[in-house]
Formats: C-alpha cells, sequence, structure tokens
C-alpha cells in the first residue's frame, strides 16, 4: 500500500448526513479516509475472496476426482472441511472488509484477522490427515 | 480494460491504483469462472441440479463484471475528489455468490 501524500494526510470530515442511508447505517460517523486504503481494502477482500475460491475449488475437486484414491468416508471429511473453510473464509472476509472501513474512517486501529489462525490450523490438519492416510492408509 | 477508460478518466496516481484494483476484480471474476465449471463435474453424481451453481455463479460474476467499468471510473474519480464511495454492492454480490457456492457444496456432500 502506497503512504498516503503527506500534503492530504487530513481528509475532509464527512457527516454522516451526507453518506447515502446503507452506508451512514453501516459505516456510521468519522472522515473520509484516503481514497488509496479503500482500493486497498477493496484488493484486500478480493485476495480473500480468492483464497475461499480456491479452498471451494479444492473442496469441490476432491468430491469430484478422488473416488479412486480416498474411502468414501475420508473423501466426504476432506471435501466438507474445503468447503467449510471456504464459507469462513468468504464469510470472514466481509466481515473484515466491513470493520476495516469503520476502522479506517474512524481513525482507529486496524482489525487483526481474526481467521488467520484458524486458517492456518485448518489448512494444517486437513494437510495432516491427508499424509497420514497416504502413508498408512494405503498400505 | 476498455481502451477508452483512461483517455476518459486519466489520473495522477502513481501507484496505479484504479488499474491494480481493477484487475484483482478481473482476476477473482475468472478464478470464479473456474469454480463454477468444476461444479459441472457434479452432474454425473448429482444430476442436473449441479447446474443450479454454475448458473448462480455466472449470473453474479455477470452481474459484478457490469459493474466493473463504472467502478473504475468512480475510483479514477474519487482519486481527485479524495473521496471514493465504498463498494458495498459489489462486496455483497461477491461475497454472498461465494458463502452461497460453499453452503451448496456442503449441502450436496454432506447431505446429498
Amino acid at each position: 500500500m502506497n503512504s498516503p501524500d503527506p500534503g492530504k494526510a487530513t481528509p475532509p470530515v464527512t457527516a454522516p448526513s451526507d453518506r447515502d442511508r446503507l452506508s451512514t447505517s453501516l459505516l456510521g460517523g468519522g472522515c473520509e479516509p484516503d481514497p488509496r486504503f479503500t482500493l486497498a481494502n477493496e484488493r484486500t477482500f478480493l485476495a480473500w475472496i480468492r483464497t475461499a475460491l480456491a479452498f471451494l475449488a479444492g473442496g469441490i475437486a476432491v468430491e469430484a476426482f478422488t473416488g479412486d484414491v480416498f474411502t468414501p468416508g475420508l473423501r466426504r471429511a476432506v471435501a466438507l472441511s474445503l468447503l467449510i473453510l471456504a464459507m469462513l473464509v468468504s464469510v470472514s472476509a466481509c466481515v473484515r472488509w466491513l470493520k476495516v472501513e469503520r476502522a479506517m474512517r474512524l481513525r482507529k486501529p486496524l482489525p487483526l484477522p481474526v481467521l488467520m489462525p484458524i486458517l492456518s490450523l485448518g489448512g494444517a490438519l486437513v494437510a495432516a490427515g491427508l499424509i497420514v492416510f497416504l502413508i498408512y492408509g494405503a498400505a | 480494460m476498455n481502451s477508452r477508460e483512461p483517455r476518459a478518466l486519466g489520473h495522477d496516481d502513481p501507484g496505479l491504483q484504479p488499474e491494480r484494483t481493477l484487475l484483482a476484480w478481473r482476476r477473482t471474476l475468472m478464478t470464479l469462472l473456474v469454480v463454477c465449471t468444476l461444479f459441472l463435474r457434479w452432474i454425473p453424481p448429482f444430476g442436473l441440479i449441479a447446474l443450479l451453481p454454475v448458473i448462480f455463479s455466472l449470473t453474479a460474476g455477470i452481474l459484478v463484471q457490469i459493474g466493473l467499468n463504472a467502478r473504475y471510473r468512480k475510483s479514477t474519480k474519487g482519486l481527485k475528489q479524495e473521496r471514493i464511495p465504498p463498494p458495498f454492492r459489489e462486496v455483497v454480490v461477491l461475497g454472498g455468490t461465494v458463502i452461497v457456492l460453499s453452503l451448496m457444496g456442503i449441502y450436496a456432500v454432506g447431505f446429498g
């Protein structure tokens, strides 16, 4: 993300009444943030959505292509895990986008990505389960 | 990108943020397209009902795609005015689409 121009460090204060109804109810008050930060937040949201789509593709592919590799129970468990992770990541992406928008307007610290540890743990567990299956399950 | 966009609405942002954001949307929509074609592989086990997520995601993708040029114009204009409206509609449509697709997948695999 680019640093804002020091000369533009104080954006115009916008009263909530200047915004449309949806923006007012969801964003509340505060100042308009630097537009570059709004765009950066948008791109971060999109990066999370692509992550969710990757999990979704993984879940669909496991269910569709691994019939000869996994037992039906394991296949279903892996596919469900990936699909649930996809849903969690996409919900979190939307919520985080909104929280960051609010924090930027209220000049508050940005919220931590709560899902990051869950995502790492979930991905690691699915991978570890598959490694165990490949070593011991196929034997 | 539409060839007349930079001429019609230039900006002086050396970080090229509107272009990067537009390309991020395009990448995401292409990923959505790939994912929705993967659902076609579910037609043999689940039947024609597997076309539902394909049609759903294609419709959402087209809706977002239609709004992208307008979003680009808003971004370039907003950079000059130091104010860009947050993309509520696009975030709700795209985020909602991925959530609904995940739920359809969970239902199909878990209960189908």
